[in-house]
């Protein structure tokens, strides 16, 4: 089960969260002069990474509120979880936080270790 | 105007025989509900008139009985009363927050309330709730909203007991799962 650490309540389980799409979506100032394409791009086009994504979170069946998080969508991996309205991180502060950032092998890498060989034994 | 009459959404639900004891659930539907919205000055203008003071950190309970004050979000507080005492404590709350912006609501009609007890009761929740229940997380006046099965729950952990706020329209459906779960302690319906 996928745990997420929510700012207000700590780490909890997936399934009390809901994910509210891609973050830092910016609503045009002037919705009167903007263009058809610009209106489209607002509405309607989202990223779809392999690797770093931003995304906005609500912990609905908990404290209720709203925070962003950068998830790594190859591992599922959350990268930081910040507050709403806050500047993204950028992916280069990411990757320093946690080397190998969009690599499959990364999770694996840091969450298992490697089973110790004992002498003998068939592999 | 009639006066509103008020029917337990368990009314009709089986009541389990504990056999041996190791879960007993109990309806306590009726209980008062109050949720206030506002910062920490309404929070704590809401201590002194409610008798004790409302926590301050995040899902924490304070007070005893049936007077209880649950922090569930940043800006969230549940007071729970006895029976019927809705009304009086919306009237003792009136105009203790002076100009604080807040919103006071009554919520008891909205929720039915069940008390778990007995050894069995975390094991139990367990079954299908995916906070960490464990005596040391989960200890007394630990009290937070999650999931128990596809129900949205409010949990508030007493030092002998567990007490569950339920969506009354859902309290049929978790009282049904608490009863399924509790077979494997010697609960039978």
């Amino acid at each position: 089960m996928l745990q997420i650490d929510c700012p207000f309540c700590g780490p909890r389980a997936e399934i009390e969260f809901r994910c509210g799409g891609e973050a830092h979506i910016a609503r045009p100032l002037k919705p009167e002069d903007a263009s058809d394409e610009t209106w489209r791009d607002y509405l309607f086009q989202r990223k779809s990474p392999k690797g770093v994504h931003f995304e906005r979170w609500v912990h609905s069946h908990g404290c209720g509120r709203w925070f962003n998080a950068a998830r790594d969508t190859v591992t599922d991996r959350f990268l930081a979880i910040y507050p709403m309205g806050e500047k993204a991180p950028s992916i280069e502060e990411l990757k320093a936080r946690l080397p190998d950032v969009g690599s499959p092998r990364h999770a694996y890498a840091e969450n298992r270790v490697a089973p110790e060989r004992v002498e003998g034994e068939r592999p | 105007m009639a006066e509103p009459v008020f029917r337990s959404a368990l009314a009709d639900a089986p009541r389990p025989q504990a056999a041996n004891a190791g879960l007993r659930l109990s309806d306590r539907s009726g209980l008062a509900v109050l949720d206030l919205r506002g910062g920490d000055p309404v929070a704590r203008s809401a201590g002194g008139a409610f008798g004790h003071g409302l926590p301050t950190d995040m899902n924490r309970m304070t007070g005893e009985g049936a007077s209880l004050a649950l922090k569930l979000g940043p800006d969230e507080w549940l007071l729970l009363g006895g029976e019927g005492e809705g009304p009086a404590m919306l009237a003792g709350l009136d105009g203790a927050f002076g100009d604080e912006p807040h919103a006071l609501v009554d919520l008891s009609m909205r929720f039915a309330a069940i008390e778990v007890e007995g050894p069995a009761r975390r094991d139990v929740l367990a079954a299908a709730c995916p906070v960490d229940l464990h005596p040391e997380r989960a200890a007394a006046g630990f009290a937070t909203r999650t999931v128990f099965g596809k129900a949205d729950v409010v949990l508030a952990f007493k030092a002998n007991s567990i007490l569950i706020l339920v969506n009354r329209s859902f309290a049929p459906y978790v009282w049904g799962l608490l009863v399924e779960a509790g077979r494997e302690f010697g609960v039978a319906a």
